[in-house]
């Protein structure tokens, strides 16, 4: 059973939308039933009747119902269903069996709004890591964004960036058909860390499903000069971990002083970018590579990261 | 206390002059010359002998950045200049006819100093039409079993710059 109800519909298209939901029960896979009050499923918004129809659809989406946009105009910048004014059973039907379509193939809505700890979030890297979700859309507050994770790119609308809607607790995150036109065409920005990206800001402290905490991680890419600029620490999480053997998860933090939950992230991270594998035994020579000269002190990297960090003088 | 001191190579045209004149807290000393020869098609001036920039630490040591001449008819000019380094950044330019031979190339040419100390690579001009993809490069690291940083950069950036010394501190400290 799925509920529907609508917003900023008049009282005449309220009552042929009721009408038609009666009429239409018989032809659409799921059982519908209108609803006046609370949370529906489905929801259809006119949106040349409101006065700030986006804030409606923002709301709808957060909470992980389906808005549907009624509308005299027959386009739209947005990839969300669509009915074009008058209300017609066929196209009503149509829509419909694409919102039962989208949610047997888990499309649409994927997280509840319940905060960002690690249930909320995990299952999407897993969904991501198996190549089954490529494209997403995340919402939170006055933001969206659509991440095309296979061509590392994203289009974001609101005041939020990237890395703030990743790690929003009020996100919704949805999972999009890669077929169907998202909206955001022309805004797309490129991103080569993406993927990286996305890995390491819905981690919620978990490493992704098939990996171990007790694994020896490898890494064979460097993260792209992009990320390495947003996550400080990159730098030397990369340099141990591309050691011959790699390092597990406790060298690391032993070597680092990194905590592990940002070290979980950062392998989800790679994982996701193609840029680590498991290593079965340590099999690392370098610390008996002859002839070379004793580092020098700890003391001296780290005065000249300091350095670095601040602005020429 | 030993001189601190970073060496960057890479072909000419690169950007080493840049990056040092990008990151050095003192204007640059420099040998250029008036290009003569076929590389006067893609820059006026070329260096001969090395770049020299600075960095002062907060104990008031002082890291030397040196920059070598692109040119290997220079090539004696390495070997001295990464005497007593303490690791190497390659400069790698994409609009080059094949930027992953020369890497090849500066790792043979390095591949003492790197063994003992450390590198990064930084790919420059990458947005050129028939700039390889990092995922070659690192290809072509792969037969010898390592990784090494390799960047993507704007050498004409200091952030840029700052980044790969970052990586080259990080390698030279945590990979051994």
């Amino acid at each position: 059973m799925k509920t529907l109800s609508c917003k900023g519909l008049t009282d005449k298209d309220q009552l042929v939308l009721r009408s038609l939901v009666d009429l239409m029960i018989s032809r659409t896979s799921d059982d519908w039933t209108y609803s006046e009050e609370g949370e529906s499923d489905v929801v259809i918004v006119d949106t040349d009747n409101l006065s700030d129809p986006r804030n409606v659809i923002d709301e709808i989406e957060a909470r992980n119902g389906v808005a549907i946009e009624y509308s005299n105009s027959n386009t739209s910048d947005t990839s969300r269903l669509r009915i074009q004014k008058p209300l017609r059973a066929a196209n009503l039907i149509s829509v419909f069996n694409s919102v039962e379509s989208r949610l047997t193939r888990g499309e649409i809505p994927y997280t509840n709004n319940t905060g960002n700890t690690a249930g909320d979030t995990a299952g999407i890297l897993d969904l991501i890591s198996a190549g089954k979700a490529t494209l997403l859309r995340v919402s939170s507050r006055d933001s969206s964004c659509v991440i095309d994770l296979s061509s590392c790119r994203y289009s974001i609308r609101g005041s939020l960036s990237l890395a703030e809607l990743l790690v929003s607790p009020e996100k919704a995150i949805t999972t999009l058909a890669p077929e169907e036109p998202q909206g955001h065409e022309d805004d797309w920005q490129p991103m080569p860390s993406l993927q990286w990206l996305v890995g390491m800001k819905l981690s919620g402290g978990e490493l992704i499903g098939n990996l171990h905490a007790g694994s020896r991680f490898k890494l064979h890419h460097w993260p792209p000069a992009d990320l390495a600029k947003l996550e400080p620490q990159a730098m030397t999480l990369s340099a141990i971990l591309s050691r011959k053997s790699g390092a597990t998860i406790d060298e690391v933090v032993a070597k680092s002083g990194i905590p592990d939950s940002d070290i979980i992230r950062f392998i989800n991270g790679a994982y996701l970018a193609k840029a680590i594998s498991i290593r079965a035994v340590s099999t690392d020579t370098e610390d008996d590579t002859p002839n070379r000269p004793e580092p020098p002190s700890k003391g001296l990297f780290d005065m000249i990261r300091n350095r670095l960090t601040r602005k020429p003088r | 206390m030993p001189e601190i001191k970073l060496i960057i190579t890479g072909p000419p045209g690169a950007g080493k002059t840049t990056a040092i004149e990008a990151i050095s807290e003192t204007p640059p000393v420099r040998t250029d010359t008036r290009t003569t020869d076929d590389l006067s098609s893609v820059k006026d001036e070329t260096t001969v002998a090395m770049d020299f920039g600075e960095i002062t630490l907060e104990s008031g040591e002082k890291v030397f950045l040196y920059g070598t001449p692109g040119q290997r008819r220079f090539e004696f000019m390495w070997k001295i200049l990464v005497e007593g380094g303490l690791g190497l950044i390659i400069l790698v330019d994409c609009s080059r006819p094949d930027p992953i031979d020369d890497l090849k190339m500066y790792l043979e040419n390095f591949s003492d100093f790197i063994e003992r100390t450390g590198v990064v690579v930084g790919i420059t001009r990458t947005s050129e039409p028939d700039a390889p993809e990092l995922t070659e490069f690192y290809e072509c690291l792969e037969s010898n079993d390592r990784v090494f940083p390799i960047l993507d950069v704007d050498i004409r950036e200091r952030e840029d710059v700052a980044l790969l010394i970052n990586a080259l501190v990080s390698t030279l400290e945590f990979s051994r």
